[in-house]
């Protein structure tokens, strides 16, 4: 089942989508949210700078770096 | 007074707003009881009124999780300085994203007053927006702040006048409770609903043509490339830019030395005011053009954006070694001091890595490192190749760095540091814009200012103190004939009292292959690095009066060194490779020491990292020069 759910990592650069749910520890939820990480969220793929890991993110007008493991923290 | 407090998100213009109102005067102060800092200024005299201002770090939520946006909260929740006014920056392009902190704020009951910028990026953008409505529907004064306009600015001023005579009085300023995860999606969905309410965008948005710098900064191939250019940018133009200006200050210094030695010959007060108190000088004074360009590549690039940027590219190799892209701007820092490499630290919200981001600043290259190492390359290279010089300060920048991310490894992976906080990495990345040279020249004399405060007075005891500990005790001399007058005369450095101290030291120095002098003078690097070249020159009393510049003469002088006993040269290859060991690990700061037992909160830590350090670079320098006068270098 878990393949089928995708994440903001699994997107191609330059792809938009909308988040669904936002997964993970606690801490790690609350961190999200703050930045405005939010289900209903449109979330753009953006740069993935030189090793991949963090990649910025387009949200809510502004750029945000995350790792892959933020990333997959939220559901699309 | 009234008081003005600024606080909103990260890059929303808090800072340029605040400079703008208090013309870049302001300082760092502590916060009361701890030796967290803020920016203080007043606002200018050209805006009329007096007002206290005080700049913030930027914060999303008044539930912060780093130690630097404590600070925010606290400057807004202290029971004893609670602000009048609480002005909420807002960069209206993140509309949605930055009005769920002033939607909690205003549960306070701290009056709040709204200014809106970004205003030039928002009609860029093809929108503008209905800044009265928005007041309306959040129930606060609003103000377009166009920064470069002067009238926005008096009219927030009005405001806050205004807005402060009309408060209540008998309102009590709570803490508003912690949102829980619903309550913050409702606060985000607030945010939104009030975007889409005040924003009006043109029917054609072209913003997708504008040329993006981060389809190429930001891009796998040549961000990394760039990024490694902009480094070496910014390393090689504190050596080169710096070089003529530091040359002249030399040559100055030395003028003014053997000026004053010359003009009172027969004085005890001219080759004191020389040696002691003008060399003394110059020795600090020297190191100004670099650390001050250091600073202002610094604050261009922080300015620019581009520092965020950086800390995104390098948190992957960083992360291998236990630390994490929030480290990079702290180390960037550690290359000018580690005292604000350390405070820089604070941003970094895990525990274990933000210690050890602590841990091993010590060891990057930092200024006071810089004459100790100019000066001894400067004696093991031929004057006609300063490509191997350049080289070799190249070596010891990455020696530092490599010996840290070492350190950094074994530090992860040690038991003491494992805590259960996860780590994370979530960066704003700010709009690309134009640094202010105003800002950026203000701030990096400010930093240059304090370097010169702070190393200044150790710098002149220590010369003074080791003047005349090498100059005395007097001693009468009759010159030729019975009845000639019985005169005082200086003591030579071998029958002073820093001789008598220094001989019995020499036993624990000469394993690294330095005299009794050069004992004395690795001593007194303790006090602050850089004093290390001032007492050597003091030391070994520089004698060749024939060359302008101080430096070429201590290197003469140098150069014949003898140890007293086997007339054997104290300066070797392997002495000197010894010395640079021993600066590149040793914790000679003090400050450093104090700053970073307050930052970690323990002194064990600052103890504990201090005498590992120091040990290391003592027991590691003897290793070197032993083996290597084994392997045959003497």
């Amino acid at each position: 089942m878990d393949n089928i759910i995708k994440t903001a990592h699994d997107l191609n650069r330059g792809e938009t989508s909308t988040i669904s749910n936002v997964i993970g520890s606690k801490n790690m939820i609350v961190s999200l949210l703050k930045q405005g990480l939010t289900p209903g969220t449109l979330i753009e793929k953006k740069f993935s700078g030189t090793f991949g890991d963090p990649v910025a993110y387009s949200a809510r007008g502004a750029l945000i770096a995350l790792r892959n493991e933020e990333a997959q923290c939220l559901q699309i | 007074m009234i008081n003005i407090t600024l606080i909103g998100p990260h890059n929303c213009g808090k800072t340029t707003l605040f400079n703008k109102l208090t013309s870049s005067m302001y300082k760092t102060v502590n916060y009361p009881g701890s030796t967290i800092e803020y920016c203080k200024g007043t606002t200018s005299p050209k805006w009329g009124a007096t007002f206290n201002v005080i700049d913030t770090p930027g914060i999303y939520s008044l539930y912060p999780d780093s130690i630097d946006q404590q600070i925010s909260v606290d400057t807004l929740f202290n029971p004893k300085n609670t602000p009048d006014i609480a002005v909420v920056v807002v960069d209206s392009t993140q509309l949605a994203r930055h009005l769920p902190l002033l939607i909690t704020l205003k549960e306070s009951n701290i009056p709040i007053i709204l200014g809106l910028t970004m205003l030039d990026l928002l009609s860029k953008q093809g929108s503008t927006i209905d800044s009265q409505k928005l007041g309306e529907l959040l129930g606060v004064e609003v103000i377009e702040l166009n920064i470069n306009k002067t009238e926005p600015i008096q009219q927030l001023l009005k405001t806050v006048t205004r807005v402060y005579e009309s408060k209540k009085t008998d309102a009590k300023i709570i803490k508003p409770r912690e949102p829980n995860n619903s309550e913050i999606i409702s606060l985000f969905q607030k945010g939104s609903e009030i975007e889409k309410s005040t924003i009006i965008s043109a029917q054609n948005i072209q913003d997708q043509k504008h040329f993006n710098w981060d389809s190429i900064l930001l891009n796998p191939v040549l961000g990394f490339l760039s990024f490694i250019l902009t480094m070496t940018l910014i390393f090689s133009s504190i050596f080169w830019w710096a070089a003529p200006l530091m040359d002249l200050i030399d040559s100055g210094f030395g003028f003014l030395v053997g000026f004053c030695k010359e003009s009172a010959p027969d004085t005890w007060w001219g080759p004191f005011l020389g040696d002691g108190i003008i060399a003394g000088m110059g020795s600090v004074i020297i190191f100004v053009p670099q650390i001050f360009i250091l600073f202002v590549c610094m604050s261009f690039l922080e300015d620019s954006g581009y520092l965020a940027r950086g800390a995104m590219l390098v948190d992957r190799p960083l992360r291998a070694i236990g630390l994490t892209g929030r480290s990079f701007v702290p180390m960037l820092s550690g290359f000018a001091c580690a005292i604000p490499a350390m405070m820089a630290a604070r941003t970094i919200s895990n525990k274990k890595e933000r210690l050890i981001t602590l841990l091993i600043l010590p060891l990057m290259t930092c200024s006071a490192r810089l004459p100790v190492y100019g000066l001894i390359i400067a004696f093991l290279t031929p004057r006609d190749k300063p490509w191997l010089g350049g080289l070799m300060m190249t070596g010891l920048y990455f020696a530092g760095i490599l010996s840290g991310s070492i350190i950094a490894t074994f530090a992860s992976k040690m038991k003491i540091l494992q805590n259960t906080d996860k780590s994370k990495f979530i960066l704003e990345l700010p709009a690309y814009k134009r640094p202010q040279i105003r800002t950026v020249l203000v701030f990096s004399l400010q930093k240059t200012y304090h370097y010169l405060k702070k190393a200044g007075p150790t710098i002149m005891i220590i010369s003074v103190a080791l003047w005349l500990l090498t100059n005395l005790p007097l001693k009468e001399v009759q010159s030729s004939g019975v009845d000639a007058p019985i005169t005082k005369e200086f003591a030579h450095t071998s029958e002073s009292w820093a001789a008598k101290l220094g001989q019995k030291l020499e036993p624990i120095f000469e394993p690294m292959g330095l005299d009794w002098r050069g004992g004395v003078a690795v001593l007194c690097s303790f006090a602050a690095r850089e004093v290390f070249v001032s007492s050597l020159a003091l030391m070994y009393r520089i004698e060749d009066e024939g060359e302008e510049q101080i430096k070429v003469r201590l290197l003469n002088t140098m150069e014949k060194a003898t140890f007293m006993k086997s007339n054997q040269k104290v300066f070797t290859a392997s002495t000197c490779f010894g010395i640079l060991f021993f600066f590149t690990f040793a914790l000679q700061c003090f400050p450093t020491v104090v700053v970073c037992a307050n930052e970690t909160k323990s002194k064990a830590f600052a103890f504990y990292q201090l005498i590992g350090f120091t040990v290391f670079a003592y027991v590691g320098s003897i290793i070197l020069v032993q083996g290597l006068r084994m392997a045959g270098i003497s």
